[in-house]
């Protein structure tokens, strides 16, 4: 677990600014903020406010153009390549819009998968994600592809794919935008329940002020800043 | 083990487009394994030839390769017994020995004088169960000239020599068009036509001659030797141009029970030769047949050639089939990369479906090839080869020959894995926020 003393999530004054075509366009405008463990966090505001963009910093995908983000108190983007894919492997978990489970692999495949990249044994691997497939709601399901599972069973399998390897974190890029409304919130439920039962902490970016509600932690990006925290 | 796993079910994902990769790669790698079994067959085919022509080795005087061709009688050999004796019961060389036979070459006019026609002649004096010997020599199996009907005729009338006729001499079809001299019709009792060898012995004074009846025509494949070549059994060569002493040679021929042993009878003949046991030089059968080497080695080239396009062609059909597979699974990337996939990982997992493609289309190929080459093998495909008169069964030796498979079967996959690598390392590149967003 982290350091009480720590904040598990550091952005200094972080700036990212990309080219678009000639010119270029400032996504982040010094952000800072800092988030403890086990929490609940979520980053809310309009689209375009630079909610991805802070989140892939956060998630170490994507490096500040300038600043610092420190993650369980590491400087990811100061590591090599190799390095920060075993910083997200053991320390991150992800969970995505479009789900992005890979379709060849079936539901229990899926959430076994990042242990496989942590070279777990392969039945060590299978017991763990047979029972992460219970702890999301999806015992039974073991053998169905992304394919055959509604929008809401893939999002269930994406929570169990990011939180079977035990991360500290795990950063979910609009994880309702997809599903209905009551499969939303019953998802959110269980990032919730899965947070109290394992201590994760969850950054969560929506734009739904209903989900924001449910978070503990709330930060407001407008145009790149961050307006409220 | 996961990577294999995961990359069969992605080769298996689109089952079209796999399929259309392995029958490609099947395809060409049938293509080299059926074209290396015709180059061994080449191969096999020369060094057979060459051997019934020539024996693995000859042994002559010293000098006879140089300067013997103007008068070979000159370097005519008088002790070919004791040598025959010395090369069998030679510890190294004897038991690696089929046949040690000899053959006289002569020179002079062989003239009709019923025709009225003479002309100059090379003649072959070779003792007539050797020749025969020689002629049926086929250690590697191939098929039998003789029982190609289009080669009938050719054989119709025998063997050139015939212990039992001594003197019976074969010429070429071009020397008795030249002496005007024509066959009687098999089996007709006419008495064939007879024709006088004329030549000059080695030690001068008068030239000898003697009678001869022309037994068959055989066609030579230089136009050359078709107009000059008399085969005539050894003892009537030799009372040509020794009249009245023991046959002598201008060449021993050492027929070997296997090919590959030449360099051991070689060093074995250099031995002797430095002991001052034996006086005489030889030549092997790839320098008395240069021909024959040429051949195969064009025939080498022309495989290396096709190797060469037909793995260009397969590294781009693989790279494209691998650079679809990469651009539809931008995001599945992406995702991997994010969860812990590292680059070397995202490089194995598509080298790897390279891979499984190479071996599933280098199998069907091997598959493909033994069938198609049994087919071709059963058929009477017949061609005339360069350097023979007769026709040959095209066979394509693939069962037998397992390092030309081999050498098919890894290449393929090398291909496939070249052709796959480059995708794979595209993917390995891409920028994790960019794969996301697709």
């Amino acid at each position: 677990m982290l350091e009480s003393s720590r904040p598990l999530v550091q952005v200094i004054d972080a700036r990212k600014s990309y080219a678009l075509g000639h010119r270029s366009v400032e996504a982040l405008r010094g952000v800072s903020l800092e988030m403890p463990g086990s929490g609940f966090a979520v980053l809310q505001g309009p689209s375009g406010s630079g909610k991805t963009t802070l989140l892939n910093l956060i998630g170490c995908i994507d490096q500040p153009t300038s600043g610092k983000v420190l993650v369980a108190g590491c400087d990811v983007a100061s590591l090599a390549d190799d390095l920060q894919s075993q910083f997200r492997s053991k320390k991150l978990g992800f969970i995505f819009q479009n789900f992005n489970l890979i379709p060849v692999l079936t539901a229990v495949e899926n959430i076994e998968y990042p242990l496989l990249l942590q070279r777990v044994g392969k039945n060590e691997a299978r017991e763990r994600a047979l029972a992460m497939m219970g702890a999301v709601g999806l015992a039974g399901a073991d053998d169905q592809r992304p394919g055959e599972l509604s929008g809401g069973q893939c999002q269930r399998v994406a929570i169990g794919r990011a939180l079977v390897a035990n991360p500290e974190l795990v950063i979910a890029d609009e994880p309702t935008a997809n599903l209905d409304a009551a499969t939303g919130r019953a998802i959110i439920a269980l990032m919730h329940r899965m947070r109290d039962r394992t201590g994760t902490t969850f950054v969560i970016s929506t734009h739904d002020p209903a989900i924001a509600a449910m978070a503990e932690l709330r930060f407001t990006l407008r145009d790149g800043t961050l307006v409220s925290a | 083990m996961m990577f294999w796993h995961l990359a069969l079910r992605n080769v298996l994902r689109n089952k079209r487009r796999t399929l259309a990769t392995v029958l490609a790669i099947g395809l060409s790698c049938a293509g080299l394994v059926l074209f290396g079994g015709y180059v061994v067959w080449a191969h096999l085919a020369s060094e057979t030839h060459a051997a019934s022509m020539t024996g693995h080795l000859q042994l002559f005087q010293e000098g006879f390769r140089s300067k013997g061709a103007g008068n070979p009688a000159a370097y005519a050999i008088a002790s070919y017994d004791g040598i025959k004796r010395q090369m069998l019961e030679d510890e190294v060389i004897g038991p690696l020995l089929e046949m040690v036979t000899g053959q006289l070459l002569v020179q002079g006019m062989v003239s009709s004088a019923d025709r009225q026609t003479s002309t100059a002649f090379l003649g072959i004096g070779a003792f007539p169960e050797d020749l025969e010997r020689l002629a049926r020599w086929n250690p590697h199996g191939l098929a039998d000239v003789r029982a190609i009907a289009a080669n009938a005729e050719l054989y119709a009338a025998g063997p050139e020599l015939d212990a039992s006729d001594p003197e019976g001499i074969t010429l070429g079809v071009g020397l008795a068009r030249i002496l005007d001299i024509q066959m009687p019709p098999p089996g007709a009792a006419t008495i064939p036509p007879a024709v006088e060898l004329i030549s000059q012995p080695p030690s001068g004074g008068m030239a000898n001659m003697v009678s001869a009846t022309v037994r068959k025509l055989s066609t030579r494949p230089l136009e050359e030797l078709d107009n000059r070549l008399v085969f005539m059994p050894l003892p009537l060569a030799s009372s040509l141009l020794f009249p009245g002493e023991q046959p002598r040679v201008t060449s021993i021929i050492l027929l070997l029970k296997d090919a590959r042993a030449l360099p051991v009878i070689e060093a074995r003949l250099s031995t002797l030769r430095q002991q001052g046991k034996l006086g005489l030089e030889w030549r092997n059968c790839w320098d008395l047949n240069p021909n024959n080497v040429r051949s195969v080695q064009m025939m080498d080239m022309f495989f290396l050639f096709a190797f060469c396009i037909i793995s260009v062609v397969l590294i781009f059909t693989i790279y494209n089939t691998m650079m679809m597979s990469v651009m539809e699974r931008v995001r599945e990337i992406g995702t991997g990369r994010a969860i812990g996939l590292t680059r070397s990982d995202v490089i194995r997992m598509f080298t790897i479906e390279g891979l499984i493609l190479g071996i599933a289309g280098s199998l069907l190929g091997l598959l493909l090839a033994i069938t198609i080459s049994a087919i071709i093998n059963r058929a009477e495909i017949l061609y005339i080869p360069p350097m023979v008169t007769m026709h040959a069964k095209l066979e394509v030796l693939v069962t037998s020959a397992p390092d030309i498979m081999a050498a098919s079967f890894f290449g393929c996959l090398l291909v496939a894995l070249l052709g796959a690598f480059f995708p794979a390392r595209r993917a390995s590149r891409m920028v994790i926020i960019d794969a996301l967003r697709t």
